[in-house]
């Protein structure tokens, strides 16, 4: 693995955003909970917009996407309208993240 | 008597009419210790199988991702660190057969059962809701399929033979993945 292919969540780019880099594919959904849990603190703690930029994520699995998903019904829960940014030309982005918003109607997907 | 499950349509074609093909044997012991192998070996599957493809990028990033849930599940659901997996990729022009094996338990083949049967009657999308919902770790078993099924239009299937006397079961879960998903539409 690169240094660039590490998982890593920057929440200190501003208040309402946080940046997701590198490959995630993380072996449990434990293990994305511990990764996300800064992301989790600040979804429940606004009813504010909230960011999460994933254009530097270029392959995630299916535990991640699940645990994206549990972001999204947190922020639901919280009254939180939550923005996903990707892009297009990333294929897990393009194919698998459009479906979340079945999870929740105030979730935005802005793949770029 | 020795029992033989099969979900799903399970191909039997012979892989020697692929245009090109690869197979990797790896100990699960090996993968569950350092779990990023899973991903080394996806990347480089889908990297050499992508050559044939003119938008190799995309066709990567696609295959690698189909694989490597192939190959964590099988990892994953492993019974004996001493047993291999196994994975294979055979490319027949408009689709390719991605192949991944193991050794299970008879609980872990039931659930398997299980969960094709609630695929198949509750369909990707509304599974993957009820899944997403759900805070217990059980739930992630099976998202992987759903996943790929509903966002890559991979056609799955899956065939348990009963080893006999060692209560183990030996597990084949296959993808079968249109070419027109490797390029960026």
């Amino acid at each position: 693995m690169t240094k660039n292919d590490e998982p890593s969540v920057d929440c200190g780019v501003a208040s309402d955003r946080a940046v997701l880099r590198g490959v995630m594919r993380l072996e449990s959904v434990d293990a994305y909970e511990e990764l996300f849990a800064p992301i989790s603190e600040r979804v429940a703690a606004t009813s504010e917009a909230y960011s999460i930029d994933i254009s530097a994520v270029p392959l995630m699995n299916s535990s991640g996407i699940r645990a994206l998903a549990s972001l999204v019904l947190e922020a639901k829960d919280a009254g939180c309208k939550l923005v996903l940014i990707g892009c297009q030309s990333v294929a897990w982005q393009r194919k698998s993240v459009p479906s979340l918003q079945a999870l929740y109607d105030e979730l935005e997907v802005q793949l770029h | 008597m020795k029992q033989q499950l099969t979900l799903g349509e399970f191909e039997g074609r012979e892989l020697k009419q692929a245009l090109s093909r690869a197979h990797v044997e790896l100990p699960a012991l090996t993968m569950i210790a350092h779990w990023r192998r899973c991903g080394l070996t996806a990347d480089w599957l889908a990297s050499m199988m992508a050559y044939d493809f003119e938008d190799r990028e995309q066709a990567t990033g696609v295959l690698s991702t189909v694989v490597n849930e192939l190959l964590e599940n099988a990892v994953k659901y492993c019974s004996g660190g001493d047993n291999a997996v196994s994975v294979s990729v055979a490319h027949f022009g408009d689709e390719l057969l991605i192949e991944a094996t193991n050794m299970a338990d008879e609980r872990r083949v039931r659930a398997l059962y299980a969960h094709f049967s609630r695929l198949e009657a509750e369909g990707a999308d509304k599974l993957f809701e009820e899944l997403a919902v759900r805070s217990d770790r059980a739930a992630d078993a099976g998202v992987g399929l759903i996943i790929l099924q509903r966002d890559y239009g991979v056609a799955i299937a899956a065939q348990a033979e009963d080893l006999g006397e060692s209560g183990l079961w030996k597990v084949r879960i296959q993808a079968m993945l249109p070419a027109e998903e490797m390029t960026h539409a």
